[in-house]
């Protein structure tokens, strides 16, 4: 299947942060989420995406073409949503959507008021006036409609109460099933991933650590509870405590203690967040 | 031609949505303006040097301030200064071009009308003005004044493209400008840039005339590629 985005050795140095060499290729129908601590560049790699800023070297294309080309037909098929949207907060809700509905070939008005009818969003007051939570739901309500190949979001839900959270979720998961459709989004929330995401890219200090598949990277790290902890370290051992272990390798794990004639009293999938946590430490 | 029809679209658009308090300064400074353009006779008596250099300031910056301050150029995030309306431009399927061009259909609403006010108000408020013009040579003059706010006043749109400064550039460039202005204070003509202008329009008319369309031209054309540049160049992190 052809990527739709395309990121080849990307790589930015802003104030002594160096971000990158990043390649990341994005395919239609996945849901990719951009993990990382604070300040890893996941909301850099993502300008650079839409050409708000310029890579020092390497090369982004969306739907086979270059982004910092002189053809910006690609952007009609990619959506944005920023952390913060600016230039937005003297404009009123409706305002907005007589600014972005018109600029979308494909603009579902149904969506749109479906969602501000799920989020009880004033479309009359000021960008600028309402509750940042209120601004996220407007800002999510106004990016679904559009329709387009490809969602970017960053952090969609960091301002998000519970309920909202989740009709939004539920608004994504049902607006991806419509056509084939990509997204990246960046989030520091567990449920998000666990609910969304198909695939993680996880990034630290600006470097990529691993692309993984959101299913395999679960299966593949166990906890064992074992009666006796064998002496030397065993394979897949990422950890251990008294009578715990934590591997990533748990087949091998599990081969050696049999082997060796070490019972296993349980054993457990790691969570996701524990992953995360262990891969990002 | 649809693009500059797109452009028009998205620059009424921003326009609405500070249409009131925009009205509200528009009249607030064509009023201050035309009380100040009562000295004009005065300073064509040669007692009052210092209008010159008050009129080029109401002329080139009164049309920046009128913007609606949400709209103006401003610090969004660590180095960066942009108007807040490129970045949610950008972050649109419009393209760089379209976008160039709305800002300069917005810097043209908050200029020429008022700029123009300020050239009509000058017949009619000055005998000395009267008496110096005929009606080829104001139109020359008129002419000459446009292309000035053009060649020089559009800086102003260009630069809403922003970029990322440092507070070292930036506290330089303040010193530049006031260096500028000591400059163009030392060096202007004994009777003032106004009558300069006046001399050339009625010597000259023709020539002016002439001249003051190339300047309008290169300068609309020169000033919109720099802006394409700039927002090129830019990192809008």
């Amino acid at each position: 299947m052809p990527e739709w985005i395309e990121i080849k050795d990307v790589s930015k140095k802003i104030d002594g942060f160096q971000l990158g060499p990043v390649s990341l290729s994005i395919e239609p129908g996945t849901i990719t989420a951009l993990v990382g601590n604070n300040g890893s560049g996941k909301s850099t790699m993502l300008k650079m995406i839409m050409n708000l800023a310029n890579p020092d070297s390497g090369e982004i294309r969306v739907l086979g073409k270059p982004v910092d080309g002189k053809d910006e037909s690609w952007k009609r098929h990619v959506t944005f949503q920023p952390q913060n949207a600016v230039g937005w907060n003297a404009y009123t809700g409706e305002d907005l959507k007589r600014l972005i509905a018109p600029l979308y070939p494909k603009w579902d008005e149904a969506v749109f008021e479906r969602m501000i009818s799920l989020f009880d969003i004033p479309l009359n007051k000021r960008f600028g006036k309402l509750s940042p939570g209120v601004q996220q739901k407007l800002s999510l309500s106004l990016a679904l409609p559009r329709s387009t190949d490809i969602l970017i979001l960053d952090e969609p839900t960091a301002s998000l109460d519970i309920p909202s959270k989740n009709l939004f979720m539920d608004c994504l998961v049902e607006w991806m099933e419509q056509e084939d459709r990509a997204v990246i989004l960046t989030t520091h929330e567990t449920e998000d991933i666990r609910k969304l995401a198909d695939y993680l890219f996880l990034m630290q200090g600006g470097k990529p650590l691993g692309h993984f598949e959101k299913d395999i990277l679960a299966a593949g790290y166990r906890r064992f509870w074992l009666h006796e902890m064998p002496a030397g370290p065993l394979p897949g051992e990422l950890s251990r405590t008294e009578n715990q272990l934590v591997s990533d390798n748990p087949d091998a794990t599990e081969r050696y203690l049999s082997e060796h004639g070490s019972p296993v009293i349980d054993t457990k999938a790691l969570e996701l967040e524990e992953i995360i946590s262990l891969l990002l430490k | 031609m649809n693009e500059w029809k797109q452009a028009y679209r998205l620059a009424i658009f921003e326009m609405k949505a500070s249409m009131r308090s925009f009205l509200l300064i528009l009249v607030f400074y064509i009023a201050m303006s035309l009380i100040f353009m009562q000295s004009l006779d005065v300073h064509l008596e040669d007692e009052f040097n210092f209008f010159d250099l008050l009129f080029l300031l109401i002329f080139f910056m009164f049309p920046v301030w009128m913007k609606n301050k949400e709209f103006q150029m401003q610090k969004i995030d660590g180095d960066l200064w942009a108007s807040p309306s490129i970045i949610m431009l950008q972050q649109l399927p419009v393209s760089k071009d379209i976008i160039v061009k709305s800002r300069f259909i917005i810097h043209s609403f908050c200029s020429f009308p008022f700029q123009l006010v300020l050239l009509i108000a000058m017949p009619i408020m000055s005998e000395n003005f009267r008496e110096a013009m005929t009606p080829v040579a104001y139109t020359a003059f008129v002419l000459i004044w446009l292309a000035f706010s053009i060649a020089i006043g559009f800086i102003m749109a260009a630069s809403e493209a922003g970029g990322n400064y440092k507070l070292k550039a930036i506290v330089l460039s303040f010193i530049y400008l006031l260096i500028g202005f000591a400059v163009i204070y030392f060096l202007r003509p004994d009777d003032g840039f106004l009558q300069l202008t006046m001399m050339m329009a009625a010597e000259w008319s023709l020539l002016s005339i002439v001249l003051a369309v190339v300047v309008s031209i290169a300068g609309w054309k020169y000033w919109q590629a720099d802006m394409r540049k700039m927002i090129k160049k830019a990192d809008y992190l």
